[in-house]
């Protein structure tokens, strides 16, 4: 445990002195905070017309009965709580693949590698530091959103981002997005020696999230507590598959012979 | 303290070390030699558990590597080829780190970091960021991590490499002290001139096992005992003076006069040099021949193909002890006047 921690504390202490990944950690955050909390600020003072919320009231029934403003608003919300589900899946696979590139670039894995630490300590070192931020920040983001919209938006439109959806997206799907993410990160980070590749790839990552976004907003996508349930449990089969192969490209044989 | 039966490390088609055989005592320090490519790193990376061999055991400090690779790094430091620093911490920070790894407790830990940053000079920058420190500070820090554990057995990948000479030397005479504390080192260099002067013996590796042998003993095995002896003229009469001495094994003439090969140097060079007089010679100077620890490792190298097969026919001037002497002789042209390092002492 001391090394375990030993470790988490390093890529911390290196974080916070890489002002480009700390840009990746924060900024991301505060975009995707303060971009609907004004939106749903904004549109307040637009006129909305019954006919312009009709498509989404016919999609989503339990929203009939409501204002159009608050149709407006709620819609808005959903997409905008969707991509608060960017923050995980982006943030640990940055960290992840800034450490075992830089590992690689400085060959710090090789002393790393002849001390008694286990390849699992570091591992779960490695994927603990880039996880706990990306959640931590996500979770934070959102309770920061629910206290601000508790005070622009009206209770019902309130009641949609605190909804049980939304929490079990928030605190359930997100940290298994960001274990996801940080194992992408690392075997992305096993094959390539640079950072910027390795974002580039671990981008596909993020394209289902976005895709389901812009379903939701074309009406081929409905968003429910037992469709978030069901993603939970893909995830959740996904997540082993991508530990699995994470612990087994993490051996000290293979980071030292078939790494490149 | 260290032991390798049959140690063979394959990548693919690759042999990388094939079937080493090797043994180093307790305080030993032990060089290992040999070009790029020859398995110096490899057999390093075996013998401290970072990857496993092919075929063949080690053993170090009692355990067996692969099994018990695990207790293995807790009693080895190993002195990677490149620093392995982390840039942006600072020194303090890179040494704490590594004592926490070991699982020091917090008391000595922070003891042993002071004392190493201050055995090696880092103390005044303890708190900077090591991306501003120079190559050679770099390297003592990595020593320094290395070592703050204490360990029985070290092993050192060109520790002096792309060093200036001071920051070499400090490094050296930090090595020496660290076998002077007992404990058991492997040294992987190309600098021969190094390996000369700290190895209690050298391994000359390519892929497998070469020679192995104190530096003294194998020069002694290259060339012999030779003595150069300086005279300012050379004739038939005094050469044959010399080879009707008894102890003489072999005389030679050359340019500046003759080389000599004798059993035992210290007892025999005072009855050759009386000889000498008496048949007429004037002896200007008297030196032993000594190969230097370079010319014993391209000697046995050029011998052995790379892939560490069966040594080719030997060429004219290579391998015999009679075209060594030629060479040698050719050496001694050269040490007549001022003697080159490690050629004659």
């Amino acid at each position: 445990m001391r090394r375990l921690l030993a470790i988490v504390g390093k890529e911390w202490a290196e974080t916070i002195r890489n002002r480009l990944l700390l840009v990746t950690v924060f900024v991301m955050p505060a975009v995707f905070l303060v971009l609907p909390l004004v939106m749903l600020y904004a549109i307040q003072s637009e006129p909305v017309e019954p006919r312009d919320v009709a498509r989404f009231v016919e999609m989503m029934p339990q929203l009939a009965g409501l204002s159009p403003l608050e149709v407006t608003q709620i819609v808005l919300l959903n997409q905008f709580l969707l991509f608060y589900l960017l923050m995980p899946s982006i943030i640990p696979m940055t960290v992840a693949a800034f450490s075992i590139i830089g590992e690689k670039q400085a060959r710090s894995l090789e002393p790393l590698l002849a001390t008694p630490v286990s390849t699992g300590e570091i591992l779960l070192g490695k994927a603990v530091a880039a996880i706990v931020p990306a959640v931590v920040v996500t979770w934070v983001s959102y309770g920061f959103f629910v206290v601000v919209s508790f005070f622009i938006a009206s209770p019902v439109v309130w009641l949609a981002v605190v909804n049980s959806m939304w929490l079990l997206a928030i605190l359930v799907i997100s940290p298994l997005l960001a274990v996801l993410s940080v194992f992408v990160g690392i075997i992305i980070s096993s094959r390539v020696n640079d950072t910027r590749i390795a974002q580039q790839v671990g981008g596909f990552l993020v394209l289902p999230i976005v895709g389901i976004a812009v379903g939701q907003t074309a009406g081929a996508v409905l968003f429910s507590l037992e469709a978030f349930a069901a993603a939970a449990l893909a995830l959740v089969a996904v997540d082993a598959g991508v530990f699995a192969l994470g612990v087994r490209l993490f051996r000290r044989d293979r980071i030292l012979t078939q790494w490149r | 303290m260290i032991r390798a039966e049959g140690l063979t490390r394959r990548f693919g088609d690759l042999v990388a070390v094939d079937g080493l055989d090797l043994r180093v005592e307790e305080g030993e320090l032990l060089g290992l030699l040999g070009p790029n490519g020859a398995g110096k790193t490899t057999t390093v990376r075996m013998l401290t558990g970072l990857i496993v061999p092919t075929r063949g055991r080690a053993f170090v400090g009692g355990y067996e590597v692969g099994p018990e690779s695990d207790r293995v790094r807790r009693i080895i430091g190993l002195l990677t080829e490149a620093p392995g620093l982390y840039e942006k911490l600072s020194a303090w920070r890179n040494l704490d780190f590594y004592g926490r790894l070991h699982d020091l407790p917090d008391d000595f830990r922070e003891r042993q970091v002071e004392r190493y940053l201050r055995l090696l000079d880092l103390w005044d920058r303890r708190a900077e960021p090591v991306s501003g420190f120079s190559r050679g500070m770099k390297q003592k820090l990595a020593i320094a991590r290395a070592v703050l554990h204490e360990p029985k057995v070290l092993f050192l990948d060109e520790p002096t490499s792309g060093l200036d000479p001071e920051s070499a030397h400090t490094v050296r005479d930090f090595v020496t002290e660290l076998r002077q504390e007992g404990r058991t080192i492997v040294l992987c260099t190309h600098n021969l001139d190094e390996a000369d002067r700290l190895c209690d013996r050298v391994a000359i590796i390519r892929q497998r096992l070469i020679k192995i042998d104190a530096p003294e003993n194998l020069r002694t095995q290259l060339y012999g005992h030779l003595v150069a002896v300086g005279l300012r003229r050379v004739t038939p009469e005094i050469l044959g003076a010399v080879r009707r001495l008894p102890f003489v094994r072999e005389a030679r003439q050359e340019e500046s006069g003759l080389v000599v090969r004798l059993a035992d140097p210290p007892e025999e060079t005072p009855a050759l040099v009386r000889a000498l007089v008496e048949a007429g010679a004037d002896v200007q100077s008297v030196g032993e021949v000594r190969a230097s620890l370079e010319e014993v490792y391209l000697s046995l190298v050029r011998e052995r193909p790379p892939s560490g097969g069966p040594a080719p026919a030997r060429k004219a001037g290579q391998g015999s002890a009679e075209s060594v002497v030629a060479g040698g002789a050719g050496d001694l042209r050269r040490v007549g006047g001022e003697a080159a390092p490690g050629e004659r002492r």
